[in-house]
Parts: structure tokens; C-alpha cells; sequence
């Protein structure tokens, strides 16, 4: 039986999703409790808070290219395979 | 039009009666008609193409997956985003970034967690997808109310700033923004549907990047560095000058930090801001509104003409708070062309003269805004917590924190959760397609965003600000590099509304004529009653959107876009999470999760200390709730109740369609 979330895809979706989120979280509590560290340049001058929060986007970018990869490379095996199960 | 006192003025006065007199732009007017007619031309001929209802609803899920991404992005990114953001950048720093950041974070959700399975799950609304397992009438009933509450509550701060766009930029009245946006959306809708918002929202979203990518190249290539031509002067310089008599501060001007000169000569009176322990006077800007309605600036009638005055651009750098009284230069070096990395780095070691604002109610019955200077480093506004919104980030108390991160969460989970976002994945033509074309959704907007961080701080020290109105900054910009792209950028600010409230309209027309009138009420409609149905709807959801955009005037109404993030991110993303991940859910728990999600945020945004403040105009300490943002609270409690109300009702045989 094939549910929605038995798809081949499901572990590496939910493992991106994973290390995004701990990323996205480790934003929101510097930014909430260590401000000081978030105030640090460690390098060209930049501070944190704005090098953090350019990461987090690139970041979303690049977890999604990776993704779309991954699955391209995948891809021709699941689709059959769905199909296969819906007709 | 309320406006807290220093510093907590929460900006945007929005078409309220503290205005710069702009000078209409021939150019943006006709750039403007040109993208409007070109739109309506294209839905027109679109048009033929979308009798059926697959065609209205989804574009026969026919979008090619590349147009589908971008129109993601005119899609998601409204006049809030980038109006709204390089505002908040240009007047606070960095806080505006945190929008940027929370907003592309979403779609992290969407792509991971809910886009493919929603594609498997449903036709033309989510609502379709939550409810394939359970085919209840009580879920679709519960799923397309709060589409309709989500897209309301983000309509009215887009249908709203299209007034208060269109009255600087082409020289309009509010109404008539108002009703052009809502005539010309309703058009594209009610032509084409979902085919012709389609390309509305790639035209729109291609023109924002571009155009936003090449204003960053121009501040970078003009690097930094200007001076001020607003005075800070050593006490005595300003009182010895000969031919001035100083006023006794008398009503509401005293016990307030100004000192006010009578030029014996001519009669005006100049007003100075008094700072640093009263060693430093200040060169302010006022403008006063008397009981009869006339508008003065610095005690002369406002206009342009001969005789008369305007309050003057602001936006410069500052001499360090250090030496400004040893009489160094205004403003520092200045650079040559910076590369990215560069030009943040020089930020920092920069001091930035920002404005904020005070009212005074003078005796006579006329009002006055007085406009001060404060100096802030550059450094720390490039640190989160600068302005009113995000100051609790800053604050030692708990629950100023706990607002901050409910916001960030609400954005986090928000995006995945919006109807008009959602039906997007019905527009392509299978799961491959949603993914490539969400990737090149999160590649357009995460371009954006980053690009919104030059503009704000490329705004803040562009010397064209409008010291009365943040929404302007990234027109005005684009002004300090020339006439030409200023029409441009305002024309694609305009139109950027477009493109978000045809999403909108399209959301809302699918939720009524698709979910509650054929799958709630059960009416017997063929294909062409669908269309017929869905486009009625469309044009009277317009006739409200534009209603309300004329009522909703005189709010401050940015707030409403982070509201409706909570709401849509409580109704519904516990249902949609639940429904595709897990088999025990029922029913009733998908429903009583929606409907409690929903009524608990609402209730919460309006009974908050920014309610209060923003919409009642009462004193935000006698607020029910203890912080602004519900999510935090308001998420999880929609997971509780769709778990606890499914473990007390019967599940039923599942059906999976397709898969099963």
C-alpha cells in the first residue's frame, strides 16, 4: 500500500527540511539571546546577524537545487514506479 | 492618523495627511498605462483559451514549470515585500532583512514538506487536497473559509497601498487607485483566470528582479559617501546669531527638547532639537496642519512655488557622534565603486542621520509634526531589533522576545499555508514540475531579498528619502539615480500590486465557486457553470477588495501581511501537515483544526497590543494577550486539537485516490 508519505523521496526531503529548520533555528535564538555574537565580524568586516542571514538564503537555494538533483537522478525510477501503482 | 511619539512612530502613514508633494511623472504615467494595456490585451487574448474550468482555475495545468516559478515570485513578492521592506531597511536597517529572511525561509516548507503531496492530492484549490482522503463536506466548508479570511486580510494592505502609491507616483487620488487596481485585476481575472494571472505574475516578477538587480549595480558603482546639509551646531553658535529672540516653551512645547527663535526681521519662527546634554542644537523639519487644513512647512505655506516651501529629501551620512562638535567634515570619505561584501563592510564604520518624528498639539487648534535628526552607527543598524516592530529582540523582557520569534515562526510556516500560493501547484503538469519550478520560485525571491538589503541601505544614504513616507524609499531611490528609472520603478511597483491581488482574487474565487457553492452546497454545475460561477465571484470579491481598500485608507495596515502569515500558518498548516503525513487523523480533528487555528489567531491579532495601538487607536498596555504575534502559540495548538480530536473519533476506511 503507497501512501503519500511512503514515496521514495520522503527521507531525503525530510532530512533537507531537517538541517534547514536547525539552521533557521540557530538564527532565531542568536539573534534572540546573543546579540553579542550575532555583533561579531569574523571576517571582511561583515557582522554575523547580516552573514547568517545571507546563508539562510543561499542556504534554502542551494538544500533546493540539490533536491532537484537528487531527484532528477531518481526521478525515472520513482515516476514509473508511481505510475505503476495508480494504474 | 495615529503616530506614536519618538522613535515608535511606526512609520508609514498610509494616503494619511503628512505628505511630500510629489511631481507627477509623465513618464511613470505612461509607462504604467503601457504594462496595464499590455496585460489586458494579453488576458484578453488568453482568454480564448480558458472556457473550461480546468483552464479558469488551474490553466489547464498546462504552465511551463520556468513561467511557473517566476510567476511564484510576482506572485508572492506584493507591494509588502518590496515597498514595505526597503522602507523598513532604509528607516530601521537591518529588521526589514529579517522579513526577507523569514519569508524565503518558508518556502523551504513549502518544497520539502506540502508541494508534492498537495500536486498527488488535489485539482484546483488546497482544499481539494485536504479533503481527498476524507471527501467531508465539514473540512472543505472549514478549508475554503479560512482561504477566504487569509486572502482577505492580505488584500486590504495591498489594495490599501495601491492608493497610497498611485497619489505620489501618477498624481491621483486614493479612490482612484484603488478603483484602477481593482478594475484592471478584476479584468485580467474574470478574462482569463488562472492563464492570464499567470503571465500578469511572470511579466511582474521577471521586471521586479531585473530592475531591483540593476538599482543595486547603480549603488554599488556610486559606492558611498554624501554630506548633510542639515545643520548641528554648538549651542552658541545657533543663540548668538544677532536679529533672533527665543520663545518661552508655553503649552505642548513644554518640557520638550526644543528651542524655538523668532527671526525679529521677518516673523518665522525656526525650531532646533536640543541633544547631547544641551551642547548640540539641531536643525529640524516641521510641518503643521492648522484647524482650518492649511499646510505649512517651517511656518511657510507648502508647494513649490515662489514663497512657498516642501520639507526638504533626507537620507545622509553623519559625522561620528565623537567629533560632531569638533566641526569635522560632514559625512566622511567617500568611496568609489564597492563590490557586495565591500559596501556592507563600509556601512558599519559609518554613522547615519536617520529621522524620526514628534506631534505637537499647539494651543491654536493647529497640529504640528516636528522631524529631528538622530544620529545612529552604521554598525548597529545592520543588527537586528532597530525598529518598533523587532525592538523586543532587544528588550530583557520574556515575552517581548517570545513576539519576535512567534513572528519568525508564523513567517517560517506561513508561506506553505497560503491559498494563493498553494494553487499555484495545480497551474503545472506534474511532481516534477512543482519541483523545478519551486526552485526557480526560491531562486528568483531569494535573489530578491538579498537584493532588498542594497536597496534599503543603498535608500538610507541615497539623500532622496521622504522623510513623512517609508513606502517611498525604493521609488525615490531609484530618483536619486535619474527621472527615467524612478517612472520605471514606480511603474513596476505599481503593477507589483497587480500581480498579488489578481493571486489573491483568483484564490478567493476558487475557494467559493470550486469549494463551497459546487463542493459544499452541492449545486449541480457543468464545466461552463464552474467558469461562470468562479468569475461572478471574482468580480464581486474585487467590488470587496476595493471597498475595502477605500475604507482601510487612513490604517497603517503593513502589519495586516504578518497577521495574515499567522492566520494562514495556524488554520491551516497543522491540517495540511496532518492530512498528508498522517493516516490516524479523521475528519473531524482535520476540521476542528482549521476552524480553532483560525478563531484563536484572529482572536489573538485582535486583541493585541499592535490592534490596540494600530487599528483602536486605544493605549496598547490594556491588551488582552501578552505579545503581537500569535503563531507561537497558535501553530501548536492547532497540531493539539487535530491530534486530540482525532484519537476521540472513529477513523474512517481510508481513501487514498490515485495511490491507493
Amino acid at each position: 500500500v503507497s501512501q503519500p508519505l511512503s514515496t521514495s523521496s520522503l527521507p531525503l526531503r525530510l532530512w533537507l527540511f531537517a538541517l534547514y529548520l536547525a539552521l533557521y533555528l540557530g538564527f532565531m535564538l542568536l539573534t534572540t539571546f546573543r546579540m553579542d555574537v550575532m555583533a561579531m565580524s569574523p571576517f571582511g568586516g561583515v557582522n554575523l546577524a547580516i552573514l547568517y542571514g545571507l546563508l539562510l538564503i543561499a542556504a534554502a537555494l542551494a538544500l533546493a537545487l540539490f533536491y532537484m538533483w537528487r531527484s532528477r537522478r531518481t526521478g525515472a525510477a520513482s515516476a514509473s514506479s508511481s505510475a505503476g501503482a495508480s494504474r | 492618523v495615529a503616530q506614536p511619539q519618538d522613535g515608535r512612530s511606526v512609520c508609514i502613514v498610509v494616503g494619511g495627511s503628512v505628505a511630500v508633494i510629489y511631481e507627477r511623472s509623465a513618464l511613470a504615467v505612461g509607462i504604467f498605462i503601457g504594462f496595464v494595456l499590455l496585460v489586458l490585451v494579453l488576458s484578453v487574448w488568453l482568454g480564448r483559451r480558458a472556457k473550461s474550468a480546468a483552464g479558469y482555475y488551474a490553466a489547464h495545468g498546462q504552465v511551463h514549470w520556468f513561467v511557473n516559478g517566476i510567476a511564484f515570485a510576482g506572485d508572492y513578492l506584493s507591494a509588502a515585500s518590496f515597498l514595505g521592506i526597503c522602507g523598513m531597511i532604509a528607516f530601521y536597517g537591518y529588521d526589514g532583512f529579517l522579513y526577507s529572511i523569514g519569508y524565503l525561509a518558508g518556502w523551504v516548507v513549502a518544497l520539502f514538506i506540502v508541494a508534492e503531496p498537495l500536486k498527488r492530492m488535489g485539482r484546483f484549490t488546497f482544499a481539494d487536497a485536504l479533503d481527498s482522503r476524507f471527501q467531508s463536506r465539514g473540512i472543505k466548508l472549514a478549508a475554503a473559509t479560512s482561504t477566504l479570511v487569509v486572502s482577505l486580510f492580505y488584500l486590504i494592505p495591498q489594495m490599501v497601498g495601491a492608493g497610497a502609491l498611485v497619489k505620489p507616483l501618477l498624481g491621483l487620488s486614493h479612490v482612484a487607485g484603488v478603483l484602477i487596481v481593482g478594475m484592471v485585476v478584476t479584468t485580467i481575472v474574470v478574462t482569463a483566470g488562472m492563464v492570464s494571472t499567470t503571465w500578469v505574475q511572470f511579466i511582474k516578477g521577471s521586471l521586479l528582479v531585473v530592475f531591483c538587480g540593476l538599482l543595486t549595480g547603480l549603488i554599488l558603482v556610486r559606492g558611498q559617501g554624501n554630506s548633510s546639509p542639515f545643520k548641528r551646531l554648538p549651542v552658541q553658535e545657533v543663540l548668538g546669531r544677532a536679529g533672533f529672540m527665543q520663545l518661552e516653551p508655553e503649552g505642548a512645547w513644554r518640557g520638550k527638547p526644543y528651542v524655538r527663535l523668532r527671526d525679529v526681521s521677518s516673523g518665522q519662527i525656526e525650531v532646533w532639537r536640543a541633544e547631547d546634554q544641551g551642547r548640540l542644537l539641531t536643525e529640524t523639519q516641521r510641518l503643521t496642519v492648522t484647524a482650518a487644513g492649511a499646510r505649512l512647512v517651517d511656518g511657510v505655506p507648502q508647494g513649490k512655488g515662489p514663497g512657498e516651501r516642501d520639507l526638504r529629501p533626507v537620507g545622509y551620512l553623519a559625522p561620528s557622534p565623537d567629533d560632531y562638535d569638533s566641526g569635522g567634515p560632514n559625512g566622511g570619505p567617500r568611496t568609489g565603486p564597492l563590490g557586495p561584501f565591500d559596501y556592507l563592510a563600509d556601512f558599519g564604520n559609518r554613522t547615519i542621520e536617520l529621522w524620526s518624528s514628534e506631534r505637537i498639539a499647539e494651543a491654536d487648534g493647529s497640529t504640528t509634526t516636528v522631524y529631528y535628526q538622530r544620529l545612529v552607527k552604521g554598525a548597529d543598524l545592520l543588527l537586528p531589533g532597530g525598529s518598533p516592530t523587532f525592538a523586543g529582540v532587544r528588550s530583557s523582557r520574556f515575552f517581548d522576545k517570545l513576539d519576535f520569534l512567534s513572528l519568525m515562526l508564523a513567517l517560517f510556516c506561513g508561506t506553505a499555508s497560503l491559498p494563493h500560493i498553494l494553487i499555484r501547484y495545480y497551474t503545472v503538469k506534474d511532481e516534477a514540475a512543482v519541483r523545478k519550478s519551486t526552485v526557480v520560485g526560491i531562486g528568483a525571491i531569494g535573489v530578491f531579498y538579498v537584493l532588498t538589503l542594497y536597496l534599503g541601505l543603498g535608500a538610507m544614504t541615497s539623500g532622496a528619502l521622504d522623510v513623512t513616507n517609508n513606502n517611498m524609499a525604493a521609488p525615490l531611490l531609484a530618483k536619486s539615480f535619474s527621472n527615467v528609472l524612478f517612472a520605471i520603478i514606480s511603474a513596476i511597483a505599481f503593477t507589483t500590486v497587480l500581480g498579488t491581488v489578481s493571486g489573491l482574487i483568483i484564490a478567493a474565487s476558487g475557494a467559493v465557486a470550486h469549494d463551497l457553492l459546487t463542493n459544499v452546497m452541492k449545486l449541480d454545475l457543468d464545466d461552463h457553470g464552474k467558469v461562470r460561477a468562479g468569475k461572478w465571484v471574482a468580480v464581486v470579491v474585487g467590488a470587496i477588495a476595493m471597498v475595502l481598500g477605500v475604507l482601510f485608507e487612513r490604517l497603517n495596515v503593513t502589519f495586516l501581511v504578518g497577521w495574515a502569515f499567522n492566520i494562514a500558518a495556524s488554520a491551516n498548516l497543522p491540517a495540511l501537515v496532518m492530512a498528508l503525513f498522517w493516516k490516524r487523523a479523521t475528519k473531524q480533528g482535520i476540521t476542528a483544526a482549521i476552524l480553532v487555528g483560525m478563531v484563536s489567531s484572529l482572536a489573538w491579532v485582535l486583541l493585541s497590543a499592535q490592534a490596540y495601538r494600530d487599528v483602536y487607536g486605544w493605549p496598547g498596555e490594556l491588551a488582552l494577550v501578552p505579545f503581537s504575534q500569535p503563531g507561537i502559540v497558535t501553530i501548536p495548538l492547532g497540531f493539539v486539537v487535530l491530534v486530540v480530536v482525532s484519537w476521540l473519533t472513529t477513523p474512517q476506511p481510508d481513501r487514498l485516490p490515485a495511490s491507493s
